[in-house]
């Protein structure tokens, strides 16, 4: 137990901010000032105007569409030969502001065939996956955080991010703000996936291997970049 | 979209306080975005996208403390600098062990915990200790950070949730 109290904590932070402030304002970079130009730009932005004529939305559940789209990974797999026990889908229901996107799965049914290996849902982490891009790009983990159904971890090269979360089917409920955005599917390397493109990151949700997968980072990266990380998760070996 | 911005402030209040900062702090902010891109374009760049961001996210800001008005300011303006400039300096690489920090251990001795405490949040990642600062600091939510910082909400979610463990891997139980 620490004697750390809240008074404390919001101190330290605050502390360690101002003494990040006080170092940049000891340099000299007086001659850092604000040009006309810049000033009028602001001043356009912030200065009272009369208020234009606002749109009014019915509140949340003016659904632009709700839509079951149903990214049913029996026509994912429909290449393989084998008889599909089981089916995952992604439902995806659009709001005002946000979107949900869930994952549901139904239970194998009792057939003669064997599952294969895209039949079967651990009910824990059994196999944890990452992208063998991270390896292969230059990155570093700089953090991880792993129970028994979820993994999270976070990549860097230095200058780009990259968080990676793998967890189990069941119970995945994901909430996306898409305001000023919208959740897109994409097929990645054979995989249906879907993601969004928001405040300079990338955001990627699909199903593989049995987990359910979502990654997001920087978008300096690029789309390309993004594809390959989608498309190089491999199981991690010791 | 300028117009839509414009259009979300909706009080006489709100617009006095953007006014206030405009007014107080335009060249100190600029001064501080120049410091991490070197670069007038991109600092002017910087400061009107906070602006914006301020704008839009239609969060209180504190202007009763210089101090505090300062920080919250210089949280924004940090965070869209360095996301300015990942994207600027793409190829460009950093030496890890100074992000790595955080996971360097420090022998906690009665008297001393606040002092290793500050040291703990002074090496911990841009990334945890921006949201936790707006967190704890100015008591602002998991949405409002979003807003002000222009991250999808999942993303500072997940990095609240990580920066409070890893503070309370460090230090114990701490009530956030």
């Amino acid at each position: 137990m620490s004697n750390i109290d809240s008074l404390t904590l919001k101190g330290c932070f605050l502390t360690s901010t101002l003494k990040e402030i006080e170092q940049i304002e000891a340099l000299d970079c007086s001659s850092i000032t604000a040009s006309p130009e810049f000033k009028e730009r602001i001043h356009s932005t912030i200065a009272p105007k009369p208020t234009p004529k606002r749109v009014h939305f019915p509140k949340r559940f003016t659904v632009i569409f709700v839509a079951a789209i149903i990214v049913s990974l029996t026509i994912m797999f429909a290449a393989s030969a084998t008889v599909r026990n089981a089916v995952v889908d992604f439902f995806v229901t659009v709001y005002d502001t946000f979107s949900e996107l869930v994952i549901t799965k139904e239970e194998p049914k009792e057939t003669e065939t064997a599952p294969s290996q895209n039949d079967i849902y651990p009910s824990t982490i059994e196999v944890e996956y990452k992208p063998a891009y991270i390896d292969e790009n230059g990155f570093t983990q700089l953090d991880k955080i792993a129970d028994r159904i979820h993994i999270f971890a976070v990549w860097t090269n230095g200058t780009e991010i990259i968080d990676m979360t793998q967890s189990i089917i069941d119970a995945n409920d994901v909430t996306l703000d898409t305001e000023s955005s919208s959740l897109k599917t994409a097929t990645i390397d054979g995989v249906s996936a879907y993601y969004m493109h928001k405040n300079g990151i990338y955001l990627v949700y699909w199903y593989e291997h049995g987990y359910f997968f979502s990654i997001s980072c920087d978008d300096s990266l690029g789309w390309e970049e993004v594809e390959k990380i989608v498309s190089s998760i491999s199981p991690v070996t010791n | 979209m300028l117009l839509f911005y414009l259009s979300l402030i909706e009080s006489e209040d709100d617009r006095a306080s953007i006014t206030r900062i405009y007014e107080s702090y335009l060249d100190w902010m600029l001064k501080m975005a120049f410091y991490y891109l070197k670069n007038e374009s991109d600092a002017e760049d910087t400061v009107n996208d906070v602006f914006l961001n301020i704008i839009r996210s239609n969060t209180s800001i504190p202007l009763d403390d210089e101090r505090r008005t300062k920080a919250y300011l210089f949280i924004c303006i940090k965070n869209s600098a360095l996301k300015l400039k990942r994207k600027r300096n793409k190829h460009r690489t950093v030496n890890l062990n100074e992000l790595l920090n955080i996971s360097a251990e420090y022998n906690i001795e009665a008297g001393l915990i606040q002092n290793e405490l500050l040291k703990f949040i002074d090496t911990m990642p841009d990334i945890y200790k921006n949201v936790l600062a707006l967190k704890i600091v100015f008591n602002k939510s998991a949405k409002e950070i979003a807003d002000v910082l222009h991250l999808p909400l999942k993303t500072t979610e997940s990095r609240i949730q990580r920066g409070t463990s890893l503070l309370k891997e460090r230090f114990g139980d701490i009530d956030i």
